[in-house]
């Protein structure tokens, strides 16, 4: 989070982590190409040639005003497939908030659980206290015929108290309502560390 | 009886022990922090006043004198001693150049010291140190600076970028820039530098980059506390000029910048009782085109 006053903005950084292939680039298409085309930037894809995610893939969202600030939204995916841990590292540091996209694929668990963990290893690495940043739980994938039941992916990566949201991403369907769960969660946050630091 | 701040700056441990313990025995009521470089000591110097600045002439990254111009530009009382331990006619064109108005030469003994840094503190003005300067004038320079570097370099843009991709402060010309989006890709290839960096066993850093273009350049470099200097600039301009001002502002811009834990408490934003309202109507504003 950065308050730039000279510009009067205020700068968050939510970061969509998950396993290989779960749907994190198509919620950022998906809000890109939901976005009125007069108010959005550049949507940013560093890809390899068979357009998998190498990097990131960036867009910015401008909100209207409030309080006086500007609200802007930089949303990041991290590169899905294994070998890229260290680049997820480096997307994932001084994110305000995080969206899960688990792959709610059959067969696909034990790989959502895998990518869970890698998550946690890299925000104990990086400082980050899981438990007191806004994750948002988003199980994609259920037009789906046989998809893994949303409370059993929540136990098993031990997610059961995270707001869920439950998608089809290609459809566009819960993509918005995970992105604005995301953006009220990492404001509430900023707020909550404002209150404190007041009293 | 009033608290005399003094700050060590100097990249030999030891020698930062020594001089702390030296200014210690004299007796007063010292508070002595201590920094490892030029920039470790602006960021400090940002947060607090301080009487006294001892600086190391030759340090990594940023030397003495470039340290001296910066604390002038920040907190033009501080009274500043500068130590070398270099000889004969490159001290005393050191000594031309710096400007300052105590000089202990290295190795130095206690009584030495003692003496340089009571004389030093003897011309502390009475009245207390200046406030550091407000954020508007503080903002309002280092847009200054940066219209300055764009200026004399003629860049297109010219911006600065928190570790994490924001900007913190951008000047461009009437060129269309995407600078949210170059600031993304700028700091990202940073943090991966850095990574790649400790991957090899180096200490974790970005120093700068170039990148060349068949119609942009965009060269970056490293400024305090993960913040990155980018500059955008046509096949026309010689890279030498860059570097050449580039070098210049990376010591006038560290002081300038926003240190890296703004206070909230100003941010009327969080006051919004219908702060939830508010967001999500905007939110869906955004999509409501589709």
């Amino acid at each position: 989070m950065f308050i730039n006053w000279q510009m009067r903005e205020m700068n968050l950084k939510i970061v969509y982590y998950g396993p290989a292939l779960s749907g994190k680039t198509t919620n950022l298409e998906q809000i890109y190409a939901k976005m009125d085309p007069q108010r959005r930037g550049e949507l940013i894809s560093l890809n390899t040639h068979e357009d998998r995610t190498i990097f990131f893939d960036f867009v910015q969202l401008e909100l209207n005003k409030i309080g006086g600030l500007t609200p802007k939204i930089h949303l990041y995916t991290v590169p899905g497939q294994v070998f890229y841990q260290n680049t997820r590292k480096v997307v994932l540091s001084e994110a305000d908030g995080i969206v899960f996209v688990a792959d709610a694929a059959k067969g696909r668990l034990k790989d959502n659980l895998v990518s869970w963990r890698s998550m946690r290893q890299h925000l104990h690495q990086l400082n980050i206290n899981m438990a007191t940043l806004p994750i948002i739980l988003q199980c994609n994938k259920q037009d789906l015929p046989q998809t893994i039941s949303t409370p059993i992916i929540q136990r098993v990566l031990g997610a059961s108290a995270l707001p869920t949201v439950e998608s089809a991403a290609i459809e566009g369907k819960g993509v918005i309502q995970t992105l604005k769960l995301a953006i009220n969660s990492v404001i509430k946050n900023v707020r909550q560390k404002v209150v404190a630091n007041r009293s | 009886m009033k608290q005399t701040r003094i700050l060590v700056v100097e990249d030999h441990l030891e020698m930062q022990e020594v001089l702390k313990f030296y200014i210690q025995r004299i007796g007063g009521n010292f508070l002595v922090r201590t920094a490892s470089d030029g920039f470790e000591a602006l960021d400090i110097l940002r947060e607090d006043p301080f009487d006294l600045v001892i600086t190391d002439y030759m340090m990594p990254g940023m030397d003495g004198l470039e340290l001296i111009e910066s604390i002038r530009a920040l907190s033009p009382n501080v009274q500043v001693i500068l130590t070398t331990a270099l000889r004969g006619k490159t001290l005393e064109k050191l000594l031309t150049e710096a400007q300052v108005d105590y000089f202990l030469p290295k190795p130095y003994t206690p009584q030495d010291t003692q003496k340089m840094v009571q004389e030093a503190l003897a011309a502390v003005p009475d009245a207390p140190p200046k406030p550091p300067p407000s954020k508007r004038e503080v903002d309002k320079t280092l847009h200054n600076e940066l219209r300055n570097l764009r200026q004399q370099t003629g860049a297109y843009a010219c911006f600065i970028i928190a570790s994490a991709g924001y900007v913190i402060a951008a000047e461009s010309s009437d060129q269309e820039i995407p600078v949210a989006s170059l600031a993304s890709l700028v700091a990202a290839n940073a943090k991966a530098t850095a990574e790649l960096s400790h991957l090899l066993g180096n200490p974790s850093s970005f120093k700068n980059s170039i990148h060349e273009g068949n119609t942009f350049n965009v060269a970056s470099y490293s400024l305090s506390n993960g913040r990155i200097l980018s500059i955008v600039f046509g096949k026309h301009v010689k890279i030498g000029l860059i570097q050449h001002f580039a070098r210049q502002a990376i010591t006038k811009l560290p002081p300038l910048l926003p240190p890296p834990s703004e206070t909230l408490d100003e941010a009327d934003f969080f006051n919004d009782d219908g702060l939830e309202d508010s967001l999500n109507a905007s939110i869906d504003g955004l999509f409501a085109n589709t």
